[in-house]
């Protein structure tokens, strides 16, 4: 009967599409966010723990750590490995006069433990050479399109590019740069104290949980897994940034325009075929069975306009992927699922309002006016 | 129509959506490490920094005295014995005064030749002449009074002429003793003090030489001990300055037996003993690994004051040394290609230590 009336059909459609839409993107851009915030977890792959002060709220903000704790977290049983990881910032002034500001990511001069994941062109063991540094190739035009060999002035210090990288980027967007320890703390004015994180590897991984309680009951310093700093990460961006609270409000708009354009179109289409209704009752259709009549339309309407909504998502996450543009977006299958049980239960609850006029209806108004 | 036109849009917008779900997916990288890090081979360790150093201490060799260098006879990496010149300081100054003095010696010796030649050959006839002069003197003086006392006898002079006779044998007699002791004293030669103040005289003079080359000799800078020449700081034409911590013109240290100084937290030290077995591991392309044996714990703990900093002191953190021989074919460095200086990772066995206070060793005579 829905699909009878072509306009309404499409406009109900296309409303579900769009608030499929809505949610889909809004939330992959707020999860793209997010992943994008947890990038210097996912650049390293080989430690087990992230040793940070006990007060750390995510990534991005540290208190950095005095280099006798390295000592010290070697010594913990089970500890296999622990490496001193540094992060700051300072200015780079450019071939061009211009200036930019970096992230310099410091790894231990041995191991490069913390290393970048992916060379894209050079050596990783020329990080080795002098003042050298590997640059991370989206931040290459930042820089003014250096190449190998090409010299910057990192709060004027020298510092040789010697290859390009390929690394996710943090929050900020900031140029990347990797270097050897020394010469981060070089590159930048350092306090006292020196080392971002301590990456630490586990003998056994299945100790993983103990050598943890160990290393905390040390005090003043606490050792997250990879997972667990990044939902601390991904919780202080959601909860104390006003990110989540914004990417919320959109995404409940696009839930209540949904219900509200499915409700109304609903109510509109039961009250223009109440007479079908009641000759399907003089028929002898109970009130249940036509209830399930129009959730049963409510249900297909749904599903056909969440496909659509989650195809056009799908399309812009791709893109933005692809592209891999400044803009990022994620588009995980929980966010499909809640999306699809979201979208069915608008639909629905816009047709209940319409359902009390279908059960209530006499068989009577066959004849009559509603 | 239009329904099956949404119908296929919608099949085909969650194909798209499935797809962008596994186009999303990113997995963290595996990537190895460089270079495999120092991996803790006990149950229960403790870690720390070490630095490896020559069993012996290390000896800053200075100059005496400022002066030019003429000389440098070793270069680094040459293994020196005790007493071996090792560079050589100007000494033309000391020469110079040896010269003189050596002048001065043969005056000395020249004076105690003259001694010796006395008497002169030519002094003895005249006073031969003299004696055989009074001699005769003396005989003719004897004959005048014989016949003086013959002639008193017959009466032909008075016993006056007697007296006047006797007296002229008195005299001559006495001269003839005069010049025999004069030729006596000059054939018995120089007085025996005379020589003695001679000789005084050129035992001194000798022994200024001596001492002059004792000083030249100081010049000479010769290697305390056995060991290894580990840095040369000067070069022959240079000025050196004397005795001065800061100035060591060179550097030697024994590198027959190296031990590792680590570094341990005073936190963690409880938990290492005398016992305590002990392994470093040398950075970088190709690591050693060096079993390590406890020799002494040095107790007096010290602030840390290494590593990268940069514009910075860390003075948070108090250490302990404790000082290990490296347990291999015969304990030498070079078995390991390890040199004095190099930083080492150690990890001290802690697993048969209880948590518990311990003693460090008393300190025992360091061998030098």
């Amino acid at each position: 009967m829905l699909f009878g009336d072509r306009t309404k059909y499409i406009t109900l459609v296309m409303s579900l599409a769009f608030a499929t839409m809505l949610m889909n993107q809004q939330g992959a851009i707020f999860l793209g966010l997010l992943t994008q915030a947890t990038g210097p977890l996912q650049n390293v792959g080989q430690a087990d723990l992230w040793v940070v002060d006990p007060g750390t709220d995510w990534v991005a903000e540290y208190r950095p750590l005095s280099d006798q704790k390295v000592g010290r977290i070697r010594s913990v049983a089970g500890v296999a490995w622990a490496e001193p990881f540094f992060s700051n910032y300072a200015i780079t002034e450019l071939k061009n006069g211009s200036f930019k500001r970096v992230q310099i990511l410091g790894l231990s001069r041995t191991t490069l433990a913390g290393r970048p994941p992916e060379m894209v062109e050079g050596r990783l063991e020329d990080l080795w050479t002098p003042d050298a540094i590997i640059v991370e190739i989206k931040s290459r035009d930042k820089l003014g399109g250096v190449n190998i060999g090409d010299t910057l002035k990192i709060n004027d210090k020298r510092a040789v590019v010697v290859g390009f990288c390929k690394a996710r980027q943090g929050f900020e967007s900031n140029a990347i740069i990797y270097t050897t320890f020394d010469n981060a703390t070089r590159f930048t004015p350092v306090g006292r104290k020196a080392i971002s994180y301590i990456l630490v590897k586990v003998k056994e991984p299945s100790e993983l949980k103990e050598v943890q309680a160990r290393i905390n009951a040390l005090g003043d310093v606490s050792a997250l897994t990879t997972d667990e700093f990044r939902q601390r990460t991904m919780s202080y961006i959601t909860i104390a940034t006003g990110i989540g609270f914004n990417f919320g409000i959109t995404i409940a708009l696009g839930f209540v325009v949904g219900l509200l354009l499915s409700a109304s179109v609903f109510y509109q289409f039961t009250l223009e075929n109440l007479r079908q209704f009641a000759t399907l009752k003089a028929l002898g259709a109970s009130g249940w069975t036509l209830s399930g009549m129009v959730l049963a339309q409510a249900f297909v309407v749904g599903l056909i306009g969440y496909g659509i909504g989650v195809g056009l998502a799908g399309a812009f996450t791709i893109f933005t992927v692809r592209s891999e543009s400044e803009l990022s977006a994620k588009l995980p299958w929980e966010l499909l699922l809640i999306s699809l049980v979201a979208m069915v239960l608008t639909v629905m609850l816009g047709s209940v309002l319409s359902l009390r006029r279908v059960i209530g209806v006499s068989p009577g108004a066959v004849f009559g006016a509603a | 129509m239009v329904r099956w036109a949404t119908i296929v849009l919608s099949i085909i917008g969650i194909v798209i959506g499935v797809l962008a779900v596994t186009t999303g997916k990113r997995t963290i990288p595996d990537a190895p490490l460089a270079r495999p890090a120092s991996v803790n081979p006990f149950g229960r360790g403790v870690a720390a920094l070490g630095i490896v150093e020559p069993a012996g201490r290390v000896i800053e060799v200075a100059a005496p005295e400022p002066g030019l260098v003429t000389e440098v006879m070793v270069n680094v990496g040459d293994v020196v014995t005790q007493g071996q010149p090792l560079m050589q300081l100007d000494t033309r100054n000391i020469d110079s005064q040896i010269i003189r003095a050596e002048g001065e010696l043969m005056a000395r010796n020249a004076e105690i030749q003259r001694w010796h030649a006395i008497p002169r050959a030519e002094d003895i006839p005249p006073l031969e002449a003299a004696v055989q002069r009074a001699k005769a003197t003396q005989v003719d003086a004897e004959d005048k009074l014989q016949r003086t006392s013959d002639a008193v006898k017959s009466g032909a002079m008075s016993a006056r002429d007697v007296a006047s006779s006797q007296a002229a044998v008195d005299i001559a007699r006495a001269e003839f003793a005069s010049a025999t002791a004069a030729l006596a004293k000059l054939k018995a030669g120089g007085w025996k003090a005379d020589l003695e103040v001679a000789q005084a005289n050129l035992e001194s003079t000798k022994a200024q030489i001596a001492a002059l080359q004792v000083l030249k000799e100081r010049m000479t800078v010769r290697a305390p001990r056995e060991g290894t020449v580990l840095r040369r700081e000067v070069e022959p034409g240079e000025y050196v300055q004397g005795p001065s911590m800061a100035h060591a013109a060179l550097v030697l240290g024994d590198l027959t037996k190296l031990h590792v100084r680590a570094q341990v937290d005073e936190e963690d030290f409880a938990l290492i003993g005398m016992d305590s077995k002990g392994v470093g591991r040398t950075r970088g392309a190709s690591p050693q690994e060096l079993q390590l044996q406890i020799v002494r714990i040095e107790p007096f703990a010290r602030p840390k004051l290494n590593l990268s900093g940069a514009n910075s002191e860390r003075t948070d953190t108090r250490i302990i040394d404790v000082l290990m021989a490296i347990v291999g074919s015969d304990g030498t460095g070079g078995a390991f290609g390890i040199v004095p200086g190099q930083a080492v990772d150690v990890f001290f066995d802690a697993t048969a230590k209880q948590s518990g206070a311990s003693k460090p060793s008393a300190p025992g005579p360091e061998k030098r």
